[in-house]
């Protein structure tokens, strides 16, 4: 090989680098951070065509600040709504009205509404373009909110900076209540669109001084479309049959005193008997262990009967709470939110597959079925005290 | 005419030039040998040439040497002296030849002594600080060893200071660093083969390695390359080193180079090869490893799990002294869903308003990072600390006042800079110092997929580079897994009972954890 050729040959390397490389850089400084999204149902349907608003809440890191220099009095963030038939269109046409190009790869959460997610079908093609999308992450969290989804996204987010942070936050806190639903995650999401089993998702509303992020959501499977709520008492019914929560809180009564336990463990066990499909009994045994939180009165706790008794008391809570959930699924709902069919399937598949297409739909065997709960708690602990008063004795 | 026959004519010509005013074989007549001498160096004001008559005699003679060069008390008292005065009492013999080897035997009394037989012999003799004995009528000449020249001191090594472990360092003197050489191996075994570098300057070179533990090969092949050396002058050790490496194309160095007499014991013992030069301080090391560039005789020194601590830390020096700038620059121009979402609005933030992408940004700071390096390098030390605070202080603080550079790039650079300055061996961090340009421009032009693409490349060509036959990139690569023992881990010194295995080396082992020897 020549000198000459060599260098033809470099030159060619060089131009190669020069004319394809940098071909998608964006300096970080010009990424619109579109940090979450809240998917609205639009009015005005002139064409018949449904029409969806999207929110998204996009970051100015200039007004957030550094930890040295503290922003300034401008809210952080940029609330951008646009409306048309098409995510993806929409994202188009946000650049029209936005210098930043958004960037999605930070987005911690999709906010839709309710009156979006009762509208069959559209709640899962919505969703598409945020599973399809290669910038969007499957850790997006989605959240169903009362009412106008793009509302929460400016809410007041003290101590945070972002409203967005602040609820990403508060999802993150549901392995301490019992009264929340473990966040999902788009990834999750994805896979309750491909089945048909009914699902919930957690829900978020507006209260007069800030959000309220309690209860879910309940979904239907076969068209992935909203049916119903479940609220804080129900949610924690569900969770505790679930055994889904590690850590929540349950108050319950002792002689007229109110006091308070907090579960730290809680097994589940379901048997099934699938004599007769038709009617089949369900038990459910909830495990649970825990230590006393607070209590008022004085009775001293050094008794094992006392605690005995508490234990009782609390087993009997646990029993009522998921009754109360147990009742809702199947008479309201009609929909196994509990997730018995998959112990079904995986202890008595030939019964599963029989009756799985039935299972919550059509003939319904789920609702049809008998379902006994049963609790039993231990007390580990009482805390660092027996008594912190001594007046009344009981 | 073909251009080589030109050159070759012309050669001929030149050596056949100097010829001309003397010959190179000595007479019998002492004038006109002394003559000849003073013709070869075009009389020098610093050839002392004395004349005298051997004590008792009419026989005349001379002595010559280069003044500075030589220890005139020895001179004096060993040669002059004992030919004047001391030879008066002896009954010396009237023929000539038994005279020259009478005074040759008996008269003159210093310790190493030679006779010379032509002006070849003479002339390297009398330049390297021999004294030279004529005899008038004897065509040969008596050389001795006479060699004293002030010189430097011992003092510590600057380039590669420890906090435990011996603090003398090599000096310019070849024969004062052989001692150095000695003191630490007294195993009979050492040898040290002599060779002579240049054509002009005709440099002591020493090879030094011990016999029955090195792979004879090694040896070999070395001497075959020092033999090849065809140059006037080697002024300091790089030129051998760049004589006769493997690949000057790579940028990796394919020796080390050190001052430390212990390093280079360490070395002899673990089967390596040595190689001095006279008149540097810096001896080579043959072969070298990347994971030799990267240990410090400290990580022995010091307890193994201090060691090992010291050796992990250097290989993440080694990758933030490659690879931080690149990175930075991919992250922040092609993948910020990559940087935790915090970080991403604080970088955003601070590069709100730098006028430069990223890539000219770190560009820039890495130029000046140099360029403040290079200043600090070769002012003194007392003003080589002023540019470290002009440098840091003023253009950093300022460059970011002024909106130049964001914070975080100056961070950037810092901790890169830091982080090349602790990789121990001085060569191996400018080479990383190149590699981390070529990263840059990979990750400007494609971002983390052409940082990847070139570590490949990098990696292509660390596994065909080869030290004198050794893989440069062993023991990862051929993996020796035995060699791991002290390669990332330092294991404590009891169990590093085996030399390495990829040295090849005839002795295998250098003790036994069992302590069953002797």
């Amino acid at each position: 090989m020549t000198k000459r050729n060599l260098i033809q040959i470099i030159i060619c390397f060089l131009l190669l680098v020069l004319s394809a490389g940098c071909w998608d850089q964006v300096n970080i400084e010009e990424n619109g951070f579109v940090i979450g999204t809240a998917v609205d149902l639009s009015n005005n349907d002139s064409d018949g065509n449904i029409n969806i608003s999207l929110t998204n809440q996009i970051v100015s890191p200039d007004e957030l600040g550094t930890p040295t220099n503290e922003g300034s009095e401008n809210p952080p963030f940029i609330n951008l709504t646009t409306t048309g038939d098409s995510i993806f269109e929409i994202n188009r046409k946000m650049l029209k009205e936005i210098s930043r190009v958004p960037f999605y790869g930070h987005s911690r959460l999709v906010i839709v509404s309710e009156k979006l997610a009762h509208n069959p079908e559209l709640f899962a093609s919505m969703l598409d373009v945020f599973i399809r999308d290669q910038e969007m992450r499957r850790g997006i969290k989605i959240i169903i909110a009362e009412g106008e989804a793009k509302n929460i996204l400016d809410i007041d987010p003290k101590p945070e900076k972002l409203p967005v942070m602040h609820i990403d936050m508060i999802t993150d806190n549901s392995y301490k209540s019992i009264e929340i639903i473990e966040p999902v995650t788009l990834g999750r999401l994805h896979d309750y669109l491909l089945h048909k089993n009914s699902y919930v998702l957690p829900k978020i509303s507006i209260n007069n001084d800030g959000i309220d992020y309690s209860g879910a959501a309940v979904f239907d499977g076969t068209n992935d479309k909203m049916v119903g709520t479940l609220n804080g008492l129900e949610t924690k019914g569900m969770n505790l049959i679930k055994g889904d929560t590690k850590e929540g809180m349950i108050k319950f009564k002792v002689n007229n005193h109110i006091m308070a336990f907090d579960l730290e463990r809680a097994k589940k066990r379901i048997d099934i008997k699938v004599e007769d499909p038709k009617n089949m009994e369900i038990f459910i045994t909830i495990k649970a262990e825990g230590k006393l939180a607070e209590m008022y009165g004085s009775k001293t706790l050094s008794n094992p009967s006392y605690i005995k008794e508490m234990e009782d008391k609390i087993s009997k809570k646990i029993e009522q709470l998921a009754d109360l959930t147990i009742d809702k699924a199947q008479k309201e709902l009609k929909l196994d939110i509990l997730d018995i069919d998959k112990t079904l399937k995986e202890k008595h598949y030939g019964t599963w597959r029989k009756i799985h297409k039935d299972w919550e739909n059509k003939k319904n065997y789920f609702s049809n079925s008998r379902i006994h709960v049963s609790a039993d708690v231990k007390v580990r602990e009482v805390g660092s005290t027996d008594r912190v008063k001594e007046k009344e004795h009981e | 005419m073909s251009r080589r026959r030109m050159k070759t004519q012309r050669r001929k010509r030149k050596t056949n030039n100097p010829e001309e005013n003397f010959s190179k074989i000595l007479h019998k007549d002492l004038e006109k040998n002394i003559i000849n001498l003073k013709n070869m160096l075009d009389e020098p004001n610093d050839l002392v040439i004395r004349k005298f008559m051997v004590g008792g005699t009419d026989y005349k003679c001379a002595i010559a040497y280069i003044d500075g060069l030589v220890n005139e008390d020895l001179v004096y008292n060993n040669i002059m002296k004992n030919v004047q005065l001391f030879a008066n009492q002896k009954q010396l013999p009237n023929v000539k030849t038994e005279l020259f080897d009478v005074i040759y035997k008996r008269i003159i009394s210093t310790v190493d002594m030679d006779i010379g037989y032509n002006f070849d012999d003479l002339s390297l003799a009398l330049l390297s600080g021999d004294t030279i004995f004529y005899l008038d009528g004897i065509e040969q000449v008596l050389i001795t060893d006479t060699k004293q020249w002030e010189a430097r001191g011992i003092e510590e090594p600057i380039s590669e200071t420890l906090i435990r472990g011996p603090r003398d360092g090599f000096v310019e003197n070849i024969q004062t660093n052989l001692v150095h050489l000695r003191r630490h191996i007294r195993d009979p075994n050492l040898r040290l083969k002599k060779h002579y570098i240049g054509r002009r300057s005709k440099k002591t070179l020493v090879v030094a390695y011990i016999d029955g533990v090195i792979n004879p090969k090694i040896v070999k092949e070395i001497n075959r390359r020092l033999k090849s050396i065809d140059m006037d002058d080697a002024p300091e050790s790089g030129y051998i080193e760049q004589w006769i490496e493997d690949s000057f194309l790579s940028p990796f160095p394919q020796c080390l180079n050190t001052e430390r007499p212990d390093k280079v014991s360490a070395s002899l013992m673990d089967g390596k090869l040595a190689i001095f030069l006279d008149g540097t301080p810096f001896v080579l090391i043959f072969p070298a490893t990347l994971a030799s560039g990267l240990q410090s005789p400290e990580d022995y020194y010091e307890r193994w799990a201090v060691g090992t601590l010291l050796r992990g830390l250097r290989y993440l020096a080694a990758f933030i002294s490659i690879f931080f700038p690149a990175l930075y620059v991919a992250l922040v121009s092609y993948h910020p869903g990559m940087i935790p979402p915090k970080l991403a609005f604080s970088i955003a933030a601070t590069r709100e308003g730098v006028p430069f992408p990223p890539f000219l940004e770190a560009l820039l700071m890495v130029i000046t990072m140099e360029l403040l390096r290079e200043a600090g390098a070769r002012l003194p030390t007392t003003i080589g600390q002023t540019i470290g605070i002009v440098g840091g202080l003023v253009i950093g603080e300022s460059a970011v006042q002024a909106g130049i550079v964001s914070p975080i790039m100056v961070i950037v650079i810092a901790l890169n800079a830091i982080a090349s300055f602790s990789i121990p061996t001085y060569t191996l961090s400018i080479s990383f110092r190149i590699l981390l340009f070529g990263f840059l421009f990979a990750a400007a032009a494609f971002g983390l997929f052409g940082i990847i693409l070139s570590y490949i490349m990098v990696n292509i060509h660390i596994v065909n580079l080869k030290s004198v036959g050794i893989p440069y990139s062993t023991p990862f690569s051929p993996t020796f897994l035995k060699d791991w023992n002290d390669l990332i881990l330092r294991s404590p010194i009891p169990t590093l009972s085996k030399r390495p295995q990829y040295l090849e080396t005839e002795d295998d082992e250098s003790g036994d954890l069992k302590g069953e020897k002797q």
